[in-house]
């Protein structure tokens, strides 16, 4: 995160943000930082999503019913809100993931 | 350090609404302090963290435009029946105030109405074709709504400037050519001209006007199907322009219900005499607007009644595209805008009484139809920025 020039932000990738969301959700529960912190590792620090993207994210799959959130509170920590991924969730994402499979085929052939 | 990242948070988040406010700065200011505290960890300083911190809060502007690209159906017809409720209104306050009004607001009710039919066409194909398809379509539909609704503003300042000019060019005791024309000549000939100038207005003024706007558009469309079309053709513009916003069905049926709303305006005018027994036309029907009201009532001079009549008519479509671009609209909202546009009026009449020069106040409302082309031109920008998002999503 140190160097910008590798950082590609949320609004290049408007689009892709809901599934790479849905994929990290798929997994466990978790909250917005720790989705992001997430998605930094697995990209090798070449994607960060800021947090008006993510908002924004979460409002949009929400509003679908892909998710759901609540919040929880510990102690000595900053109350958090995770984020669960719902069964139209998941059959969003297996669609995703199916769609993305053919399209690269497809590209993958020319490219 | 903390309560400094959220206090910056709490400011970014205030510029937008947001259902539960709190709950959105609490959650994004733990994210991000978490971040900071992993900066810090790091090694960074206080500062250096902090910047890169409150640098990842990001613009909650795309907020707003939410809606709109989750479900555009949704959207748009909420924006309509707002519309609706724009054009009603405008409707019952134009009656008394000028028969231009009743023009432009069943104009704008034909042309949404028709952009209407074709999105609800779209969203019925939807259950039968790829709903990546139908989206496109019914997203496509939208921009194209948008233009409408731009070029319909365009046209209507441009009729409204059309009318100023022939007022200028007259004799001062003239009202209005209509007016004038009907003085001296029988009723069906001054309908003709008034059909006329209508014609000739949008096409020497309004025509221009839109295809300077939709020019943009076909700019942009050239440079992303990389075709050879050269952008200073300009049969080729008129030809884009052609292919996609204009449509002469849809312009012969919006003038037959314009001839029929004329009628109506002729015959309505007649129980306007009835209420001013002062005005004595010897029985003659011709067309009147509010200026006859309000030579009535202030029993002086034409020019006291031009430009509150301009002032309603501007300010009522910047209430309806404020509105129909607003994604929180509420009652209150409506009640506080109209409350504004009636003070203005009532200020408008107190100014009318100090300014007598009759040529002042016809420049006045033509400085005002400047200022709606203006905010016009601003307008078309935000017609970009949502065109972008829509395709993007």
């Amino acid at each position: 995160m140190s160097d910008n020039k590798n950082v590609i932000f949320g609004d290049t990738l408007r689009g892709y943000t809901e599934k790479i969301i849905l994929s990290v959700l798929s997994a466990e529960d978790l909250y917005g930082y720790k989705i992001n912190k997430i998605i930094e590792t697995k990209t090798e620090q070449s994607l960060f999503l800021n947090e008006a993207t993510l908002y924004t994210t979460f409002q949009r799959l929400e509003k679908f019913g892909y998710i759901i959130s609540y919040w929880v509170k510990n102690d000595n920590v900053p109350k958090r809100k995770y984020y669960s991924i719902t069964k139209e969730g998941v059959d969003f994402l297996i669609k995703c993931k199916d769609d993305w499979r053919r399209t690269r085929e497809l590209i993958d052939l020319f490219l | 350090m903390q309560n400094r990242i959220r206090m910056y948070v709490e400011n970014e988040v205030k510029k937008y609404k947001f259902k539960s406010r709190s709950d959105v700065i609490d959650e994004i200011s733990s994210n991000l302090i978490e971040r900071y505290n992993e900066l810090i960890s790091s090694g960074m300083n206080n500062e250096d963290a902090y910047n890169e911190t409150v640098a990842l809060t990001g613009s909650f502007a795309l907020l707003m435009m939410n809606d709109l690209s989750i479900n555009p159906l949704n959207w748009y017809k909420k924006r309509l029946m707002i519309l609706l409720l724009t054009v009603l209104t405008g409707i019952v306050f134009m009656f008394f105030f000028s028969p231009i009004g009743y023009f432009f607001f069943a104009s704008a009710f034909i042309y949404f109405t028709v952009e209407l039919s074709n999105l609800e066409l779209n969203g019925r194909n939807k259950d039968n074709i790829d709903s990546e398809v139908s989206k496109h379509n019914r997203n496509k539909s939208i921009v194209k709504f948008l233009y409408y609704s731009s070029a319909l503003l365009v046209v209507s300042f441009s009729l409204a400037n059309w009318d100023l000019f022939f007022r200028l060019l007259l004799d001062s005791s003239s009202i209005s050519v209509f007016d004038w024309l009907a003085k001296i000549t029988p009723l069906w000939f001054v309908i003709i001209i008034f059909i006329g100038s209508l014609l000739l207005g949008i096409t020497i003024i309004g025509y221009p006007l839109l295809l300077a706007i939709v020019n943009s558009k076909s700019k942009n469309d050239i440079v992303n199907d990389k075709t050879k079309i050269s952008v200073a053709n300009k049969k080729t513009k008129i030809k884009l322009f052609s292919k996609s916003s204009f449509s002469f069905i849809r312009t012969f049926i919006m003038f037959i219900i314009m001839i029929m709303i004329l009628i109506m305006i002729l015959i309505s005018n007649v129980q306007v005499y009835d209420l001013i027994p002062s005005l004595d036309f010897q029985g003659e029907l011709i067309l009147v607007d509010s200026i006859h009201l309000w030579v009535y009532l202030f029993e002086d001079g034409y020019d006291h009644a031009i430009l509150p009549i301009y002032i309603v008519l501007i300010c009522s479509f910047v209430i309806g595209v404020y509105l129909l671009f607003t994604k929180n609209f509420s009652l209150k909202l409506w009640v506080s805008l109209y409350l504004i546009l009636i003070i203005g009026f009532i200020i408008s009449q107190f100014l009318l009484l100090f300014v007598s020069e009759y040529r002042i106040s016809l420049h006045i409302p033509i400085f005002v139809n400047g200022i709606g082309v203006f905010y016009l031109t601003m307008h078309s920008r935000l017609i970009r920025v949502v065109e972008r998002i829509i395709y993007e999503r």
